[in-house]
């Protein structure tokens, strides 16, 4: 168990010293995590959250979702 | 002097419809800024029709080339214990690009390595098949790793991308 993050689970991941595995791991977990944020913040904006909202949910400032994110559209 | 000129305006406005097109398909996968693995993509449809070509002779088209950027993501979420099925469905629609340019940084270096090779090109146009002879200079990018999966070689991309400008260049 990794004591900085207790509750994780434990997931297999690459071999650190597979760099060019462990990137393309990295780029592919990136690409879907933003694929997931953005999907999550069109369904929030869709049930009328506010930026503020969202920018608490995501542990970001206002700001910095508002300028990330408000490409989105609410279809 | 009015060779160059025409030469230099044929190449404004390649640099603008790949751009655009790049933009457009990154925009229909919910990505705001293209990675070099879009403007591949937008290569194989530009109308001169060179890096189609080069793909034809190499037994690849875009829908294989689409697919096989699929796969290294897959292979490299499976690396990682995650389901590369855990998200289906249509990507979020993005609002209307605007403001200046925005590519990903492997757009950004890819664009900049076509533009580069200026000098090579001695006064021919930009083609198509230029955008291919700028990826294979990549190692370890999204479309790397996806002409790599394809089991395609930087060598056999660089001979088909020039076998297919020679042609283009030969019949226009």
């Amino acid at each position: 168990m990794n004591p900085a993050h207790p509750a994780a689970p434990s997931l297999p991941v690459p071999d650190p010293a597979d760099v060019a595995q462990s990137l393309a791991a990295v780029v592919a977990l990136r690409r879907l995590a933003d694929d997931l944020e953005s999907r999550c913040v069109v369904e929030a904006l869709r049930q009328d959250w506010s930026w503020a909202q969202i920018a608490e949910a995501l542990g970001v400032s206002k700001q910095a979702a508002h300028r990330r994110l408000s490409h989105l559209k609410p279809d | 002097m009015l060779t160059l000129l025409r030469t230099w305006l044929q190449d404004t406005k390649f640099i603008a419809a790949l751009c655009r097109a790049a933009e457009t398909l990154a925009r229909h996968e919910g990505i705001a800024a293209p990675g070099s693995e879009h403007f591949v993509l937008a290569a194989l449809a530009l109308p001169d029709g060179s890096a189609a070509r080069a793909f034809d002779a190499l037994g690849l088209d875009a829908k294989r080339f689409r697919a096989a950027i699929g796969a290294q993501f897959a292979d490299a979420l499976a690396g990682a214990g995650v389901s590369s099925a855990s998200l289906t469905g249509q990507a979020p629609s993005l609002r209307e690009a605007d403001g200046l340019y925005n590519a990903a940084p492997s757009g950004q270096t890819l664009m900049q390595r076509v533009a580069d090779n200026r000098h090579a090109r001695q006064g021919r146009p930009l083609l198509a098949a230029d955008v291919l002879l700028a990826v294979a200079a990549e190692e370890y990018s999204i479309a790397a790793r996806a002409l790599r999966h394809l089991q395609v070689t930087p060598e056999a991309l660089i001979d088909a991308a020039r076998a297919a400008m020679q042609e283009r260049m030969a019949t226009h």
